[in-house]
């Protein structure tokens, strides 16, 4: 009997999380985190994004326990981060500052400090490598070295190849090393030695520099934290970025899609899109103190901050065409970013990050992408999957409450037609 | 398990966060406080907004009943208590009377409440007027302006189609004169156990991230017409074929074999400690 | 006392704001701490309690005491919370033996949200002498110099609530702020020994007094 479905929760639970297991073990076959972690990079990029949290070995940990899905890892890692007390908040990280891997530009062929292609798969083919199916360890491990050595031959024939010549030109220190160990150099490397590229400009500021960009005041309020402080509508944009990057990867691109399509504000360029370590530091958190005008405090402990690590990220900014109202009340075009930032390698979520963005700054409401409650409130995955899969629960009691309403209506509704009839009736007989 | 969660879950700030949102929730009866929703381990949507309360307010010494649809061992009622258990060692019951907090999703125990007795609510969706205003921030201005015009006209305009309100559950009310609000997906039926209560209610939004509440000996008033009175579910002349009992929320089932409709109390614990007063079990 | 003991005496502490709250004018206890200890604040040990239980990173605060500053800052060190004016702060700590006027002050300058947003309005958590629940009529009819009798009506109340302390200029303070509800303040009290009483901005307050001369045999009436 349907009612019977609810009881026996405990022992069907029970059962059900038996079950679970089984599928998790029933291959007999194990991965390592560390195996995830290594392999998988990708991935762990997108769940510690959208967790929020950045954790490589967790994430790593979460996928496992969540055999590989990725709504599931991100569930688990977000519920661990809300046990943790944040007393700290970094300094403003500064994106120009990046020691970057990758670095394009949309907008301009020739950018100050060049174009850093870096690794991508935009000019690969998608073809299925069935190579890779052979291939073990062993046969990583020597395609390895040899790739380290025909790199450290060209690199020579170039006149590189010096110890303070080393350029990495994937995602760890390229260590031209006898000593082959693969374990050992993949640790936590940063990603370049650093001193040797140090800032990049930013292509934005060399077209605020030429005067093609809408002028703004530097903005230091302390951003908002939408995991800290209630969602309040207007949402200011420290939150509204937050919000996106953290949003679902699948869920920003969709939108960001439809905002560029039709459905929004237009087709941007991206002026850069970089992807690099930035480094993370906090103040100290007894000098913070010793003042209570925030803003003073900063200015006056900004010698003292500690370095605690940095992280990959991937920075967007986008460049929209916008028309401004000039002082004579003519109208001119110039432009204005978009800025999309996320945990990790996400080059796609942070393009529509930028074009999300844009749209949300807009005054005018014609489309869905430029609301923000439409966009804010849908693109967190923890809240629509939760809400969507929340259906799966019973709803008896509102169901029959909802039955008992219908019955009724329908009852005064063939009231009323019986009392027309006999109207009719009464009106023939007359 | 190798990590040690909190006592109830969450860190301390967690607490003090949700803490402060129930104490202005309680000062301003019906009033939805925006809060910063933490994520839980359980589906946003599956009573993370109860569960963020009863985890902030629990301590060693309460005993808990955790009820779903009416219901101690539904498989939702069980997980949360099973989440609340680990993290709390917390005494849980099915007892009503025994409970000194009770969190349900849709349902008011038959067995009244009495004073020291807190009811924790799930809330999917707290916004009353959302129905006909998607948007948070207009809907924000209406509840500032007391502006209730919406809700009236939805409930005349149901009245002018079909004779009738034909709202389910969640049938809006108006708390202390002033707001109008969502008493969550009860039935009808339970609304007026609202009004006068003994008993603190609270209720909480997760996913929506609101906390509101309604404080012991305040007016609750469902919204209707004078010619329209609020009318709760109709279960005239039917009775729990278990218990045999009367004035209660019933759910019906068919009997697989007669085909008949049959009634059961929708509140099992009611119905197994009236079946055990009247010796049928 | 450990991390884990301060846990669940703040939870205990909690529950009784909570029910404060949820039935204004009822007298409710902290529970008390086992070992008797200074606190490391400067304020009375239920003041800190009050102080730990809300205040943190995510709020801005305000004391109110003759020497506020060791304090303030002692609370920003451990709670990494905002310090700030008594017309900005979400929650304002008026500290035990305070000056009278400064408390009133207080309490007539705090923030009152707004009716898009009532939660803003601060809550003021105010330290006085003594609080008191009568056990019968004939505790308030009693004549006690040091105690007034105050009723509340309102949410949460069935008929009245009626409670003794030592001091009343604060209910005139409150009156005097003439909040149009759902804007307002909440008020929690709190005695040397651990007592609370909430008012929150739903309430009615009166004072009852006993007419001088007329011991006894006279009716409470309202101030």
């Amino acid at each position: 009997m349907a009612y019977v479905a609810v009881r026996g929760g405990q022992e069907a639970i029970e059962a059900s999380l038996s079950l679970l297991a089984w599928e998790r073990v029933k291959s007999g076959a194990c991965v390592e985190i560390k195996d995830i972690a290594d392999t998988f990079p990708d991935l762990i990029d997108q769940v510690m994004g959208e967790s929020s949290l950045y954790a490589p070995e967790l994430a790593a940990l979460a996928l496992k326990q969540a055999q590989g899905s990725c709504e599931e890892a991100v569930f688990l890692l977000r519920a661990f981060r809300s046990t943790l007390e944040r007393p700290y908040i970094s300094r403003a990280v500064e994106a120009d500052a990046m020691q970057c891997a990758r670095r394009i530009s949309a907008a301009f062929k020739d950018i100050p400090g060049g174009q850093i292609l870096g690794a991508t798969r935009d000019y690969s083919h998608r073809l299925i490598d069935f190579n890779l199916r052979r291939e073990t360890s062993e046969t990583v491990r020597e395609l390895r070295k040899e790739m380290k050595h025909i790199w450290k031959e060209e690199w020579e024939e170039a006149g590189l190849g010096k110890e303070d010549d080393k350029q990495a030109m994937g995602k760890n220190t390229l260590e031209i090393s006898e000593s082959d160990d693969a374990e050992a150099d993949a640790e936590t490397e940063p990603l370049f030695s650093g001193e040797r590229l140090g800032r990049l400009p930013k292509v934005a500021d060399y077209l605020r520099s030429q005067g093609l960009l809408a002028q703004y005041d530097s903005d230091d309020t302390t951003p908002s934290d939408a995991t800290m402080e209630p969602l309040v509508f207007p949402t200011p944009r420290s939150m509204r970025l937050q919000i996106l990057a953290r949003g679902m990867t699948q869920g920003v691109i969709a939108l960001g899609y439809a905002g560029i399509r039709g459905f929004g504000l237009g087709h941007p360029t991206v002026a850069e899109l970089r992807y690099g370590n930035i480094e993370i530091a906090i103040d100290h958190p007894l000098g913070a103190h010793e003042n209570s005008a925030e803003k003073d405090s900063y200015q006056a402990d900004k010698g003292s901050a500690y370095y605690v690590g940095a992280i990959p990220v991937t920075e967007v900014e986008g460049v929209f065409e916008i028309e401004v109202e000039k002082a004579d009340g003519g109208k001119e075009f110039t432009f204005d970013l978009g800025y999309g930032m996320v945990m990790g390698h996400g080059e796609t979520k942070a393009i529509a990050m930028s074009v999300l963005d844009f749209c949300l700054r807009s005054e005018d409401k014609r489309f869905p992408t430029q609301d923000e409650e439409f966009v804010l409130y849908h693109v967190d995955g923890i809240e629509a999957t939760g809400f969507i899969s929340h259906l799966k629960l019973p709803h008896y009691v509102t169901f029959q409450s909802k039955l008992s309403s219908v019955r009724k209506a329908k009852d005064l509704a063939n009231e009323d037609k019986s009392h027309a009839r006999e109207g009719e009736q009464d009106d023939k007989t007359v | 398990m190798t990590k040690q969660y909190n006592f109830a879950f969450f860190d301390e700030a967690s607490k003090r966060e949700i803490r402060r949102a129930i104490i202005k929730g309680i000062a301003v009866p019906g009033y939805q406080v925006p809060f910063a929703s933490r994520e839980m381990p359980i589906g946003r949507g599956w009573g993370t907004g109860g569960l963020q309360i009863t985890l902030a307010i629990i301590g060693k010494r309460d005993v808990l009943k955790v009820i779903d649809q009416g219901c101690d061992e539904s498989v939702n009622a069980v997980n949360i208590k099973k989440l609340i258990h680990a993290t709390t060692d917390v005494e849980i019951t099915e007892e009503t009377k025994r409970a000194s907090i009770i969190q349900s999703r849709h349902r008011i125990p038959e067995h009244p409440l009495e004073e020291n007795q807190i009811m924790v609510l799930q809330v999917p969706t707290p916004e009353p007027l959302r129905h006909f205003e998607p948007r948070e921030a207009a809907t924000r201005v209406l509840h500032a302006q007391a502006d209730y015009t919406g809700a009236w006209l939805n409930l005349f305009d149901q009245i002018v189609c079909f004779g009738t309100t034909t709202t389910g559950a969640d049938h809006p009310v108006k708390v202390n004169q002033r707001y109008v609000m969502a008493p969550s997906p009860i039935p009808r039926f339970d609304n007026l156990k609202l009004h006068q209560s003994p008993n603190l209610t609270l209720f909480g939004a997760g996913r929506e991230k609101k906390i509101y509440a309604v404080p012991p000996y305040t007016t609750v008033e469902p919204l209707d017409f004078k010619d329209h009175p609020f009318a709760v579910e109709d279960f005239r002349g039917k009775q729990c074929t278990i218990c045999g009992a009367s004035g209660v929320y019933l759910d019906e089932t068919v009997d697989e074999e007669s085909g008949k409709t049959l009634y059961r109390c929708n509140d099992t614990a009611f119905c197994t400690q009236q079946a055990a007063l009247k010796g049928l079990i | 006392m450990g991390a884990d003991k301060e846990l669940h005496h703040i939870q205990l502490s909690f529950r009784a704001v909570m029910d404060a709250m949820a039935r204004p004018g009822k007298v409710y206890n902290l529970p008390s701490y086992q070992e008797k200890r200074s606190s490391h604040f400067g304020l009375e040990a239920p003041l800190e309690t009050l102080v730990k239980m809300f205040i943190d990173q995510a709020v801005s605060f305000c004391v109110i005491a003759s020497e506020p500053t060791n304090i303030q800052n002692a609370i920003m060190a451990e709670t990494h919370a905002r310090a700030t004016s008594q017309e900005n702060a979400s929650f304002v700590v008026v500290a035990h033996g305070c000056e009278k006027g400064l408390a009133e002050q207080a309490i007539a300058q705090a923030k009152k949200g707004s009716f898009l947003s009532p939660e803003a309005g601060a809550t003021i958590l105010l330290g006085c002498e003594r609080l008191a629940f009568p056990k019968n009529r004939d505790d308030i009819e009693k004549k006690d110099a040091s105690l007034y009798w105050v009723s509340v009506e309102g949410p949460g109340v069935k008929d009245s609530h009626v409670f003794g302390v030592d001091y009343f200029d604060w209910v005139w303070a409150r009156k005097r702020r003439e909040d149009e509800f759902p804007c307002g303040i909440e008020i929690i009290l709190v005695d040397r020994q651990g007592q609370v009483v909430a008012i929150p901005r739903s309430s009615f307050l009166s004072v009852l007094a006993m007419e001088e001369g007329k011991e006894g045999e006279g009716t409470p009436w309202l101030m």
